[in-house]
């Protein structure tokens, strides 16, 4: 595995306050690394130092990527209100990667669903097509490595859809490194999780195995009778864990073995006289997951 | 694109440039007329008191001009150039910029140069209304004494554009920015009342088109030019590195 970003001990301290606490991060290459945390977790503050926008008071940082084949996008892209859209990804592209053609400008715009307004004026463009233009800035170069600090925090549902499906596209051509506090796009593109907390790298690690570590056996049992009898019966049974309600007529069952559950929980129903719509097993979620860790 | 573009787009899709050109081109035209009419102007405006000035001169023409562009216009192209360079008052559009560049050379260099050149440029055409009204209005100018003229201020109004540029490195608002920058050229004529250092001074060359066209010489203005160029370069390499320690 190829280490594209690595961070050792990584501290920054702004007075009296420690933002980041020997954060030793490691960014696999072709990665989509989701970094998350509540607000005020150190997000920002560790991407500004992967930036170069801020500096570490110790630890260190190293890039395997050249600085020109790494673009960052902070999380509220704004630009000066005169330029329009077009020239605000030419300057990128021509700062970034003067040799990359200028129909790619007209590409990166087109991606990131601006082509329309391609010739207007920024100053009039909401939070959203900043957001955008910003993302459409960050890959007119075809960057190696990209770090985008919140890039669906002034997103309707439809354009974060566009933008994690976008998002997604990359992460097949380059190593992406973001930071979002919406669990569910992280789960929904990313491979690789950072979870931070009040400064400190909790986890670092496949995103799948994360959600393996944590997952606790459960089946969600749908029923179209009374679900009393049927909590009374599998209370009853060794291999439940716990029985609980999760809506009028929605039961989740906890389980200590997912072999004797799959052989007896059928069964069980059956035996009890349960009229059984659907019995699913109940998949973790980041959510959960991140509740259960930092908490 | 480039910042090169980008800071002309600025100078004129924000209408910069009728600022400048308004407080130099202005003051270019009016310098000679209030000098060939202030005794008129002043038995208009004066309540009855007589007042008995010398006859225009070309020298006293050039330098009314010169008065208020050193003022006005000075205070203008501060003001512009301070927009420019303060980008850092914006956090997002400096990260945008700051990520995409090696060095900050490649943001204080263009930034700085066409702001320079811009403030040149309507110095200059301030001092060529004002030659073409003193010639019209009082008398014939010297030329070589006009255009070496025209090369001293000009090079001061780069010193200016740098001395923003390196108040930039310290100051993070545009208003800071301003404030930084006028204090520090305000300074430096009252550094030149020590004799001995007055010659030295960029400051010695906002006099330079009065006294040039009055007969004085060129050399005299030599020392000040040379120091001018070297703290330009000096400004702008310091602002650079200023800029590239600091923390967005």
């Amino acid at each position: 595995m190829t280490v594209v970003v690595r961070t050792e001990g990584l501290r920054k301290v702004y007075g009296s306050t420690v933002a980041l606490d020997a954060v030793s991060l490691e960014v696999a290459e072709g990665s989509v690394y989701g970094l998350v945390g509540p607000n005020g977790a150190g997000k920002s503050t560790l991407l500004g130092i992967l930036a170069g926008l801020r500096r570490a008071s110790s630890g260190a940082v190293e890039i395997a990527t050249p600085r020109r084949r790494v673009a960052v996008m902070p999380d509220t892209p704004r630009f000066d209100p005169w330029i329009t859209a077009r020239e605000v990804v030419d300057l990128a592209r021509a700062l970034t990667a003067p040799e990359v053609p200028l129909a790619a400008v007209e590409e990166a715009l087109a991606e990131a669903g601006l082509a329309d307004v391609a010739a207007r004026r920024v100053g009039g463009f909401s939070r959203g097509m900043l957001q955008r233009l910003g993302i459409a800035a960050t890959i007119v170069s075809g960057p190696d490595l990209l770090m985008l600090d919140e890039p669906c925090s002034a997103l309707d549902p439809l354009g974060r859809h566009e933008v994690l499906e976008l998002v997604s596209r990359l992460g097949r051509r380059a190593t992406v490194l973001f930071s979002s506090h919406i669990l569910a796009d992280v789960q929904r593109v990313c491979d690789t999780v950072g979870v931070l907390r009040e400064g400190n790298l909790l986890y670092q690690g496949p995103l799948d195995r994360l959600l393996e570590d944590h997952v606790k056996p459960a089946y969600l049992v749908r029923l179209r009778s009374a679900p009393e009898p049927v909590i009374r019966s599998l209370r009853a049974e060794s291999w439940v864990v716990g029985v609980t309600e999760e809506g009028r007529d929605e039961i989740k069952v906890e389980v200590s073995q997912v072999a004797a559950a799959e052989t007896g929980l059928v069964s069980t129903l059956a035996a009890v006289g349960a009229r059984v719509v659907s019995v699913e097993p109940v998949a973790a979620d980041l959510e959960s997951v991140f509740l259960e860790i930092t908490s | 694109m480039s910042i090169w573009r980008l800071e002309w787009y600025r100078l004129f899709r924000t209408r910069r440039w009728i600022g400048l050109g308004v407080a130099y081109v202005l003051f270019g035209f009016l310098g000679s007329i209030l000098t060939k009419y202030q005794d008129v102007i002043f038995r208009n405006v004066g309540g009855g008191i007589k007042v008995i000035a010398p006859p225009p001169s070309v020298g006293q023409a050039i330098g009314s001009y010169v008065s208020n562009a050193s003022q006005i216009g000075l205070l203008v192209a501060v003001v512009v150039a301070a927009g420019s360079l303060g980008f850092d008052a914006r956090p997002e559009w400096a990260a945008f910029l700051r990520t995409r560049v090696l060095w900050m050379g490649q943001i204080v260099l263009p930034k700085s140069t066409v702001n320079a050149l811009a403030a040149a440029a309507a110095f200059v055409l301030g001092m060529l209304a004002a030659w073409y009204e003193t010639v019209i209005l009082i008398g014939p100018v010297d030329v070589p004494g006009m255009l070496a003229g025209l090369v001293y201020g000009s090079l001061y109004l780069a010193f200016a554009v740098a001395v923003v540029a390196l108040s930039a490195g310290l100051a993070r608002s545009v208003v800071g920015v301003v404030g930084l920058a006028l204090a520090f050229l305000i300074a430096l004529p009252i550094l030149g009342q020590i004799g001995v250092v007055k010659p030295w001074l960029p400051s010695e060359l906002v006099g330079a088109p009065v006294a040039l066209v009055e007969g004085g010489s060129a050399a005299s203005f030599l020392r000040a030019a040379g120091v001018s160029v070297a703290a330009t370069a000096a400004a702008l390499w310091t602002a650079a590195r200023l800029l590239a320690d600091r923390e967005i």
